[in-house]
């Protein structure tokens, strides 16, 4: 055999070599992403289930009958009597009014300047 | 014979002949004794790789692909039912059922083991039997026996409990996911809502008239699994995603619901009925806001409930609907024309002449003598309301009761609803034409008394009753909407506004339902109080009291219906719609009026002037 023809097998089965571990890591690598993307398929999941848990908890909490429990005798619904209508209007003039007196009020108190 | 001479440098070994070389290592015998081993040994080998390669390869092929596929099931969330504010009805939440595989225990974890019967609340003696469950019998006479490979622990652990569970390691201990449904607010509109039961089917409520849109759509992946029977996600092959149950918007409120609810729980205080239940509605829509029952139940434990309390009475109980039904032959007589608001009627004559046949007419619990129609309606006259069902005929009167909707379902949308009962006057006595008009001899279901009521005050059109508003998906955006749908006119709107005038005279001092008033707002309404049918006659001492109606009667926003079967009254008295039914829609009205802050329409000058002090101290407040 040729050297020339000894070169080009040994070339031959680098190449091939090379190649097949190429593919074997790319494998490798393909098959570690895809565990990772399945932890990550389950702990979100998990979050959702977390969430749901605790919207059901939330929701238990807050029924109309817990809250009236917690303020038995002390709460009660406002009467008639006790009942001011506000129009949409009156509501809009009274929050224009309120916020722009609150504005000045603020600057002058020095609320947001961190000065109490 | 030939020799083959070999020529060699050694004198010894040129003289033999080739065969002659081998025996000086092996003999003959052995060489082809170990040859034919090895032959043989390959020829099996061969063989029994053709045998599993070829002739038995689909079954082999399967057991091999059967131990490495996995195939897993996701089973879709169900979808939430919430009420009109957002609030959660019904929700799905995530489980785990623990259980043990008795082959896979390992007995150096048995120092775990108290640990773990801590957690899961069970005794260490049953833990420890389901360990030792390691075989079953099964067949007729318990002849054959299979490995446990599963004992469940125990049902429904939450996810916190589990992973407490996993922390502590204990080989062949593990848990399944599962989805189980939550009621959060308890008995809170039970019989509007419904339950999924524990095999996950739909039983009844809006789980059941809703599932096609809650259930979603499970899905699946095939991948394969390693030798701790993980999912090798590289492998997966096949996925098709869950698609996650849609979510039901009720028209119900949770806060006017529980108003009736706590209404309903004084009632059972203080009358002990067999039953009640009130429905709320919007009558221009047909919506319904609130509707309870007593007896109602827990749908997170339903199992532990009679049947009879998972019964949704106010669309499958039947009642004779009583007074509450004279609206129908008032509404019927006004619009043909026969009769006006102040036409006056005789209700001191007992018989009535048709032709020459004589009719016995009903009596009023007080002598009324000659009064109008307004006030055959404010005193609840029997036989006033005879009167005028005679003038409208059996064919009127019948198909007055069919426009208003008796006799057939609202259709509402809940399984087990009735239709009642209504004769077609060819199956009609003597007497019917007289007793239809104050309600017997026809049976009826709160929800037919309350769309009838409904279409009265909303000028005549009959509205289907309904309790869903929208279908979303989890972005929140309406897939399905379920809009207000009208079944028909039923009288004309001025016969209807004049009905509500003289609805609003029964809500008076004068009129059967003074205690149904509210301060502020004209009400419209009718009381009903029948006797029931004991052993084939009416009985003096088993009523059932009814009250139905609205507000405000200018421009009705809340429709009410109270329904109190068999009220046991203190000291003898009668159990009448007036007194029972009447306070209920009182009470329920106030809180809701106050929940919704509803402004009457015509405000009284004290009131007004009690705003105008609260109206400048609210001024005074935003000022400082």
């Amino acid at each position: 055999m040729s050297n020339r023809a000894i070169i080009a097998v040994l070339l031959v089965i680098t190449v091939f070599g090379a190649g097949s571990i190429g593919l074997v890591w790319l494998r490798m690598e393909i098959s570690s992403v895809a565990r990772e993307c399945g932890d990550l398929e389950d702990e979100l999941e998990i979050v959702a289930r977390e969430v749901h848990e605790l919207r059901a908890q939330y929701s238990r909490a807050m029924r109309p009958a817990a809250l009236a429990s917690m303020v038995q005798g002390r709460l009660h619904m406002p009467k008639r009597q006790n009942t001011y209508h506000v129009s949409a209007e009156d509501m809009k003039r009274r929050l224009r009014s309120n916020e722009a007196e609150s504005r000045s009020n603020f600057k002058s108190r020095g609320e947001f300047a961190g000065t109490r | 014979m030939k020799r083959k001479v070999v020529l060699t440098s050694n004198p010894e070994e040129s003289s033999r002949v080739p065969g002659e070389m081998k025996s000086i290592f092996v003999s003959p015998f052995r060489f082809y004794f170990v040859f034919s081993l090895i032959l043989f040994a390959f020829t099996f080998l061969g063989g029994r790789l053709y045998f599993l390669q070829v002739h038995e390869s689909d079954k082999y092929r399967d057991f091999a692909l059967g131990a490495r596929k996995n195939f897993i099931g996701v089973e879709a969330r169900r979808g939430d039912v919430v009420d009109k504010k957002g609030n959660l009805l019904a929700t799905t939440r995530s489980v785990v059922t623990v259980g043990l595989d008795p082959h896979s225990m390992d007995e150096g974890d048995d120092w775990k083991l108290p640990e773990l019967a801590r957690i899961l609340d069970l005794s260490l003696e049953d833990l420890q039997n389901a360990i030792d469950r390691k075989i079953k019998f099964s067949g007729p006479e318990n002849e054959q026996v299979a490995k446990v490979r599963w004992v469940k622990l125990k049902d429904e652990v939450d996810e916190a409990t589990y992973r407490k569970i996993q922390f502590l390691r204990v080989k062949g201990v593990y848990g399944n996911f599962k989805h189980s449904r939550v009621y959060p607010n308890k008995n809170l509109a039970s019989h509007l809502i419904g339950f999924v039961n524990k095999e996950g089917t739909a039983a009844m409520g809006v789980e059941r008239l809703a599932d096609y849109y809650l259930k979603g759509q499970d899905g699946w992946k095939e991948s394969e699994k390693d030798g701790r029977r993980r999912e090798m996600p590289q492998y997966r092959s096949f996925e098709v995603a869950e698609r996650p149950g849609l979510n039901v918007e009720l028209s119900i409120d949770r806060i006017i619901q529980e108003i009736v609810e706590k209404e309903l729980r004084s009632v059972v205080e203080e009358y002990d009925p067999l039953s009640a239940s009130v429905i709320v509605g919007d009558p221009q829509s047909g919506r319904i806001l609130a509707l309870a029952n007593v007896p109602d139940f827990d749908p997170n434990h339903f199992n532990e409930y009679d049947l009879s309390t998972q019964r949704n009475r106010a669309v499958s109980d039947l009642y004779e609907p009583g007074s509450t039904f004279k609206i129908v032959p008032v509404a019927g007589a006004l619009n043909e024309g026969l009769v006006d608001a102040e036409e006056i009627i005789d209700c001191s004559v007992s018989l009535y002449q048709i032709g020459s046949r004589k009719l016995r007419l009903p009596g009023d619990h007080h002598p009324l003598g000659k009064i109008s129609v307004r006030e055959i309606v404010k005193k609840s006259s029997n036989r006033g309301a005879a009167q005028l069902g005679i003038k409208l005929g059996p064919g009127r009167l019948y198909e007055y009761c069919r426009q208003f909707g008796f006799g057939a379902k609202t259709e509402f949308g809940m399984g087990g609803e009735r239709q009642g009962t209504l004769h077609p006057p060819k199956n009609w006595d003597g007497l019917t034409i007289t007793r239809l008009p104050m309600g017997h001899s026809v049976s009826v279901t709160p929800m037919q008394v309350h769309a009838a009521m409904s279409a009265v005050a909303n000028d005549g059109i009959l509205m289907k009753p309904n309790f869903i508003s929208r279908v979303f998906d989890e972005n929140g955006k309406t897939v399905v909407s379920f809009r207000p749908q009208p079944v028909r006119r039923v009288v004309g709107a001025g016969v209807a506004r004049e009905l509500t005038n003289m609805l609003v005279e029964v809500v008076s001092d004068e009129g059967t339902a003074r205690q149904a008033k509210l301060e502020g707002f004209r009400v419209a309404g009718k009381t009903g109080t029948t006797q029931k049918i004991i052993d084939g006659k009416y009985s003096n001492r088993h009523h059932v009291a009814s009250f139905a109606g609205y507000f405000p009667a200018e421009k009705p926003e809340i429709m009410i219906t109270v329904v109190v079967d068999e009220p046991k009254m203190k000291s003898g008295r009668l159990g009448y719609g007036g007194s029972v039914a009447g306070p209920v829609f009182q009470k329920i009205s106030q809180q809701i009026i106050s929940y919704l802050g509803l402004k009457p329409p015509r405000i009284a000058p004290g009131p007004s002037r009690r705003n105008q002090e609260l109206a400048g101290s609210v001024n005074s407040l935003g000022a400082l």
